[in-house]
């Protein structure tokens, strides 16, 4: 419907009165480079609003053309083409080029208006369905995103399936007392992206007592959303780009556009994906010997290594837990079609991927309708409905305090203590004083997260006006988010850990209620001046966003055998928590376009919510921008340069207070059955104000020999103000902080985007996109005591947040200067050096394409603790060996390494527990894929069958990196916090995925 | 007729816009709890009495962190805890000492009952709606827990001292010397007490059971006294300390168990007892200290010595057949003070003030008791000092006294080191957050 829109929009803008002379037909075919015809294209004549489209066959027919005149060829993914029509010309064949930089591709410019990508004056990164879900079928949408976003950093929060990604646009924008994940929105309804609760933590301790922890390893919700409906992500990075959102943009906006109908005939694709996982490395399976057992470990033990040895049942565990093969199946069937007046585009998708743990894994099934339809010339709507429901089997990995988790108890675990379960399937107790057998927990304890979801948008258009020269629509449109989460977790009684509890067992469940939705009123208004050279669109409206959660869970423990219901427990806990809030934005923006060479807006929001102490306060996000076409004036044209387009943009955005931030509580303590009320240790600010961030970014856009090279470099410097930061208190004063506006920093960086057809031909092409980024962060003001977060500890390594440095700077013991307890060594920077992602694209033989996606992250810090678990426990890989950095040649590496810490003498970390920095290169995604020739089909299926494409793809299928502290550098035991996300503790090996698809459309 | 309708949908767009205004919003207050700010003005009684009972509550904040700690530091136990070898190489100086870890614990959380009892004592002297009776009743209980949390905090801290003006969380005093540290606290439970003289015969509210013969202002002055009775001993006033003896609930033929105890109740909002043992935490006697006992000592009881020896290999290999005893059930309650400790006390008063057969006497309560014969050694100071140190390390076994007893007799080099290169710290070191709030504001 949008662009359905934006077409009329921009037809009436360029429409003239011109001299019409009668009348020719003028018809031929559009072709794409390989010869391929384009069905589905538009073709325009200059200066009228007339124009046609091609068939199923590329075939297109105009009557009534003027005499003289120019025509304007255009389709999506194609770049547009003008051209003057001879006298008494009738037909007219059009090559057009692949649109590889997406320069046609139309992107929001505000909340209520769109420019085309070639117009735009920032560098908003456009990921169309093919870049996203093309070359192989991700799980969740966020997954889709690693290594394509110049300017993202991206962490996968665990490798276990179901999602949980932490997304950073441009650096650090928030410490972490504001949203530091990116505003997600979905055919204009703002939908929910969080991490919600489900109390594992609280079961195996990591977190004891703690109502909901970030340690609970869940997936974000974004990952409800079914990647296979999107048609565009736009990715909106920094505040220039942004300004419009106001108040909930500081950490960036993702805007998914989900496909829509097309008209014409209905066709009805179908996909099935079937596939495997497997681990990508192991960490463990260092030998044991009596001598080991005997001068580093309990020589008691002996006879249990003896018999193992003898008996064959020596085994090691953690190829026996993680060394599965997980299962994929994803299977989607789609129909689109419509006539003039009504299109419809409806998608159900089911996905089924299992992990390679045992019982983990995650299930999607999602049926989407988007309907669109015209009730007068003047009048039309679109709804867009979406109904999913998932179910997460999350495992047990990340860190622990009970050795609940496999990925806890593996590294201690001794290949001599037997696990299976006896023929009456009772598992034995672990050995060696590791508290649980790591197959009872995989194969009884339960872990799961079920959600069900409405995503509900409408839009509704009425132009008041509508004539060659001026325009004025009207526009309604919002929708709501409501999703219903519900999750278990159950340990049964009986399990070896529990079994030492006072209250044996443990039973969760968990419901979340969140609500948000969003109506935005709006009016755009477009005049057409000079003869059609100058476009101005004037837009103004308002919008209000509300948003409530209701969690509540009743926790039980003591259960009676086999019992999973937490309210038959012998302790029943329950835990109620609300949140609620509403905003309120006017916005009003004013574009201007001079003959697409110079391209101008300005805009400003006004924004208020009831998260800021002074809930009635407006605060104002202005925005400006100019974008100029050089390649549009005088000589350029015909030259080698195609497009030359100078930039720069400047906006302003804000990050609100996490809810709760304003009020000093008091809780509830109770003792001997009286309830009593005991102040909380963290005390409201009742004048927190929004965190604030302006963004100046400039750039420059080139494309060279007619658009087969092209380039995007981007500069910016984002500086953001007034960050909330807890003021730590002397915790001996029973205040451990309190959140203030305390701090401002800068993020700087670059952004290169390169794209190249390097070879062209009908037979053989190969597109090459090179991406380089990189992000400095900077605190230039923090008006708190220097403080280390994140983490566990300097042991390990934490975060400091110190004037003059990286936020994301890591640091920790020893102290350089015994004296000065704040004299931390410096570990390196959680932010990369810089990211380097190179896209390989070739077709050949005409149908077949491959495709391959190496992603580079070069020198950033991780915190580990899993070493030091292996360590540890005797298992890890080189354990025996005598060779690590630093060691005599004589003490085995797990035992030298478990005390030697701090810096070498090169400067570098001592191979020990510390922080070190690391770097890697995956292959993200490859595949090759065949598409049967339209011919071979209409022989073999008549007319019936429009398209097949198989293929095969897989993701992670390489990987080099000289991390070796755990399976995988990127990693976080902390899901997505702004600042210590990626600790390595207690994980599970990262995952590689083959898949094999088949599409055929009908 | 376009036009028309375009104006019938307009003015409805515009009606609706201003029947309910969409720029309106409301103040969003507090769904969840209520807010400080509720109870210091005019409080209500029973807002007190939530109060109060919150400091009872929140009196057991810290304890489980404390006794372990304190207990490692005097390795007369130690903390076998599977996924957390820090208890027994950083608090034993096998590796530095760390202060942002978890260990902090046995400072810092003995703020919010601090915080608590002042907020109690504003609320209490801005509010009309009880007697002056009730409010030196909820002041009595508030100073009493006061000074008992700063105790705590003091003896994790030693020497660092602590901060005894801290009702602006913005300008706590910065931390006042050991001796001035201790000073301090005895006026905190001297003011409690002589308030608890003023409250009448009954508080406000029923105390929990744990306080079962300590309910009434008189008699929870007994505990109060004996709270400062500890003090003294710590300042060596050991004639203060003879003067407050008779004021606590010290018996020399009483119930040595006699005491005031936190309890416990798993189901919230109350809490569980958190010394259990678990899978992952096993809280040992140290094998020297329990090999040392003399034969048939019942206190010996307090662990049970398990066939094959626990042995923990995390970062220090260290090995001890015995296992802590002492609570097996969520509902156990833990003592605070117990006459036993009294009756030492009284022996260590009478020896320090020469008076060789009471201490004696006093000895021999504990050690009968603990079916052992009389004491024989010699009686010089000296050596009934030892004698009673050593009597305390049994009777009050993970009770939080071994470390702080040796300190403050200079005889932290005389601990048994179970573990070759195992050091005792004399203090934890100031919580990175009090070293920063001193820099920051100095």
């Amino acid at each position: 419907m949008r662009k359905h829109l934006l077409n009329l929009i921009l037809l009436s803008g360029i429409t003239m009165a011109t001299a019409w002379a009668q009348s020719r037909t003028l018809s031929g075919v559009v072709r794409d480079a390989n010869g391929q015809p384009i069905p589905g294209a538009n073709i325009v004549i200059r200066g009228t609003n007339r124009g046609a489209t091609t068939d199923a066959q590329g075939r297109y027919t105009l009557s009534d053309v003027p005499a003289t005149g120019r025509v304007q060829i255009s389709s999506i993914g194609f770049l547009s083409k003008e051209q003057d029509l001879g006298n008494g010309q009738t037909s007219l064949d059009v090559s057009l080029a692949e649109d590889v930089a997406n320069l046609e591709e139309v992107v929001v410019s505000g909340l209520a208006t769109n420019v085309k990508r070639s117009n735009l004056a920032n560098a908003v990164t456009l990921l169309d369905s093919k870049a996203l879900t093309g070359t192989t079928t991700p799980t969740t949408t966020d997954g889709a995103f690693q290594g394509k976003i110049a300017g993202a950093n991206i962490v996968a929060n665990s490798s276990v399936p179901g999602g949980g990604f932490n997304l950073q646009f441009r650096g650090v924008s928030t410490l972490g007392a504001s949203a530091s994940q990116p505003l997600f929105i979905v055919d204009g309804v703002y939908i929910d992206n969080g991490q919600y609760s489900n109390g594992r933590s609280a079961a195996n301790k990591a977190a004891a007592g703690s109502a909901a922890s970030t340690q609970d390893n869940n997936a974000n919700r974004l990952a409800d959303l079914n990647p296979d409906d999107i048609e565009t992500v736009e990715v909106l990075k920094g505040s220039s780009a942004a300004a419009i959102y106001g108040t909930r943009a500081n950490a960036g906006v993702v805007i998914i556009t989900t496909k829509r109908g097309k008209g014409g005939k209905t066709t009805v694709s179908f996909g099935q994906d079937v596939g495997i996982s497997k681990a990508m490395s192991f960490y463990g399976g260092a030998d044991w010997t009596e001598e080991k057992l005997t001068n580093y470990f309990d020589k008691s033990e002996i006879p249990l290594l003896r018999e193992a040895k003898a008996n064959g049942t020596y085994t090691d565990w953690e190829r026996v837990v993680f060394g599965g093969t997980g299962q994929i199946t994803n299977t989607r069937l789609g129909i689109t079609g419509g006539n003039e007046r009504t299109k419809f585009y409806v998608n159900g998708s089911m996905q089924n991927e299992k992990g390679i743990i045992k019982n983990t894994g995650f299930k999607r099934y999602s049926i989407r309708a988007n309907i669109d339809h015209k009730l007068s010339s003047w009048l039309d709507f679109g709804v867009n409905s979406n109904y999913i429901v998932s179910d997460n089997d999350r495992g047990w990995t990340g860190n622990d305090n009970s050795y609940i988790n496999y990925g806890y108890s593996l590294p201690y675990t001794k290949p001599y203590i037997n696990l299976y379960p006896d023929a009456n399937g009772r598992y034995p107790d672990n050995g060696s004083g590791v508290g649980e057998n790591p197959l009872a927990v995989r194969d009884r304890a339960i872990n799961n997260q079920k959600n069900n979801r409405v995503l509900q948008g409408f839009t509704v258009n009425a132009r008041a006006i509508n004539n060659e020269r001026s325009s004025l629509t009207f526009r309604v449109n919002g929708g709501l988010d409501y999703q219903n989460g519900y999750a278990l977790i159950w340990l049964p009684s009986d399990l070896q850990s529990q079994r030492a509890e006072a209250n044996p067992g443990f039973a969760q469940d968990t419901r979340t209620e969140v609500f948000n939705s969003n109506v935005q009123l709006s009016a755009i208004y477009t005049q057409s001046l000079m003869d059609g050279r100058l476009n101005l669109t004037s837009s103004a409206g308002a919008v209000r966003l509300t948003k409530y959660l209701r969690s509540n869970f009743v926790r039980g423990t003591g259960l009676p055998a086999g019992v999973s219901n937490p309210s038959r427990g012998k302790v029943i806990d329950g835990f109620v928590d609300y949140q609620r809030n509403t905003d309120v934005g006017l916005f009003a923006q004013q574009d201007a376009n001079f003959e697409d060479k110079v391209i101008g807006s300005v805009g400003i929001r006004f924004d208020k919510s009831t998260l800021n102490a002074d809930f009635d306060k407006f605060y104002a996000f202005p925005r400006a921008s100019l974008a100029v076409n050089a390649a549009r004036f005088g000589d350029w044209a015909g030259s080698a340069v195609s497009q030359m387009k100078f930039r720069v943009a400047y906006g302003a955005t804000a990050g609100l207070p996490t809810f709760g931030t304003t009020y000093s509580q008091l809780t509830v303590s109770g003792v001997g059955g009286l309830g009593g009320l005991v102040p909380s240790t963290i005390l409201g600010n009742a004048s927190i104000k929004p965190e604030r961030a302006t963004e100046l970014e400039y750039g420059l856009d080139f494309g060279l020999f007619n658009g087969r090279v092209t380039g995007e470099l981007t500069l910016y410097n984002k500086k953001v103000f007034d960050l909330i930061q807890p003021l730590t208190t002397a915790p001996t004063t029973g205040v451990t902080s309190t959140q203030i506006n305390a701090a401002d920093l800068t993020n700087r960086g670059l952004e290169l985007t390169l794209g190249a057809d390097v070879v062209r031909s009908s037979n053989f092409s190969w597109f090459v996109q090179p991406i380089f980024w990189y992000n400095r962060s900077k605190i230039t003001r923090l008006a708190i005591p220097e403080r280390l977060t994140g983490g566990f500890g300097a042991t390990f390594g934490q975060w400091r947040v110190k004037e003059g440095f990286s936020p994301t700077q890591i640091v920790g013991q020893p102290r350089t200067d015994p004296n000065d307890p704040r004299s931390w060594t410096v570990y390196g920077d959680q932010q990369p050096k810089y990211e380097l992602s190179l896209m390989n694209r070739i077709t050949f033989l005409k149908n077949f394409e491959f495709s391959a996606l190496l992603n580079y992250r070069h020198r950033f810090t991780v915190v580990s603790l899993s070493r030091v678990l292996w360590d540890e426990g005797g298992n890890t890989y080189d354990w025996n060996e005598t060779d690590d950095i630093g060691n005599d040649g004589k003490t085995p590496n797990g035992i030298y390494r478990q005390n030697v810490n701090g810096l070498g003498d090169n400067g570098d970390p001592k191979p020990g527990y510390n922080p070190d920095v690391y770097s890697f290169l995956k292959l993200r995604e490859v595949a090759l894929y065949y598409r049967v020739p339209t011919a071979t089909l209409k022989s073999v299926f008549g007319n019936t069958v429009s398209n097949v494409r198989f293929g095969v793809s897989g993701n992670h299928l390489l990987r080099w990196t000289n991390y070796t502290a755990g399976y995988d550098p990127e990693n976080s035991n902390f899901g997505s916090l702004a600042l210590g996300g990626g600790v390595d503790l207690g994980s599970s090996p990262a995952v590689r995925r083959m898949m094999f698809h088949i599409a055929v459309d009908f | 007729m376009k036009k028309h309708t375009q104006m019938l949908l307009t003015t409805l767009l515009v009606g609706g816009f201003t029947a309910c205004n969409p720029l309106q919003t409301e103040e969003v207050i507090d769904p969840n709890y209520p807010s400080v700010g509720a109870v210091t003005n005019n409080a209500t009684k029973a807002q007190l009495d939530g109060l109060s009972i919150g400091q009872v509550s929140i009196a057991r904040d810290g304890i489980q962190t404390y006794l372990w700690v304190v207990g490692t530091l005097g390795k007369e136990l130690f903390n076998f805890n599977g996924t957390e070898s820090r208890w027994l190489t950083e608090l034993n100086g096998l590796r530095p000492i760390d202060n942002s870890a978890f260990y902090n614990g046995a400072t810092t959380a003995f703020g919010l009952p601090v915080r608590q009892a002042n907020i109690t004592l504003a609320a209490v002297n801005n509010t009309n709606s009880v007697t002056d009776r009730e409010k030196n009743g909820y002041r009595g209980i508030a100073n009493t827990f006061k000074g008992l949390a700063y105790l705590y905090m003091l003896n994790a801290q030693g020497s660092n001292g602590v901060r005894l003006n801290v009702e602006d969380p913005f300008k706590p005093s910065k931390p006042a010397s050991y001796a001035e540290s201790l000073t301090g606290i005895a006026k905190i439970l001297d003011d409690g007490a002589a308030q608890l003289d003023q409250a009448g015969t009954a508080f406000p509210y029923t105390l929990p059971s744990g306080y079962a013969g300590f309910d009434t202002p008189a008699a929870f002055k007994r505990f109060n006294r004996a709270i400062a009775l500890r003090v003294a001993i710590y300042q060596a006033d050991w004639a203060k300390a003879a003067t407050l003896l008779p004021q606590t609930f010290y018996s020399a033929t009483g119930d040595l168990n006699a005491g005031p105890r936190h309890t416990f109740n798993a189901t919230p909002p109350d809490r569980a007892n958190p010394l259990l043992n678990t899978a992952s935490s096993q809280i040992v006697g140290v094998q020297q200290v329990f090999d040392a006992a003399e034969a048939n000592d019942k206190r010996v009881g307090k662990v049970r010595r398990l066939a094959t020896p626990l042995t923990y290999t995390s970062g220090v290999t260290y090995s001890t057949p015995y296992l802590t005893n002492m609570y097996a059930s969520a509902n156990d309650p833990v003592p605070i003070i117990r006459n036993e400790e009294l009756i030492l006390i009284a022996a260590e008063i009478a020896a320090q003030q020469g008076n060789a057969a009471e201490a004696t006497r006093h000895l021999n309560i504990v050690r009968t008791a603990a079916g052992l014969p009389a004491y024989a050694g010699a009686t010089t100071r000296d050596a009934l000092i030892n004698a009673i140190l050593k009597e305390r390390l049994y009777s009050l076994f993970y009770e939080g006294h071994r470390w702080v007893d040796m300190r403050r007799y200079n005889k932290l080099g005389e601990i048994v080191l179970p573990v070759a290169g195992m050091k005792v710290l004399e203090r934890l070191e100031r919580p990175v957050a009090e070293v920063n709030w001193d820099v920051f504001n100095p």
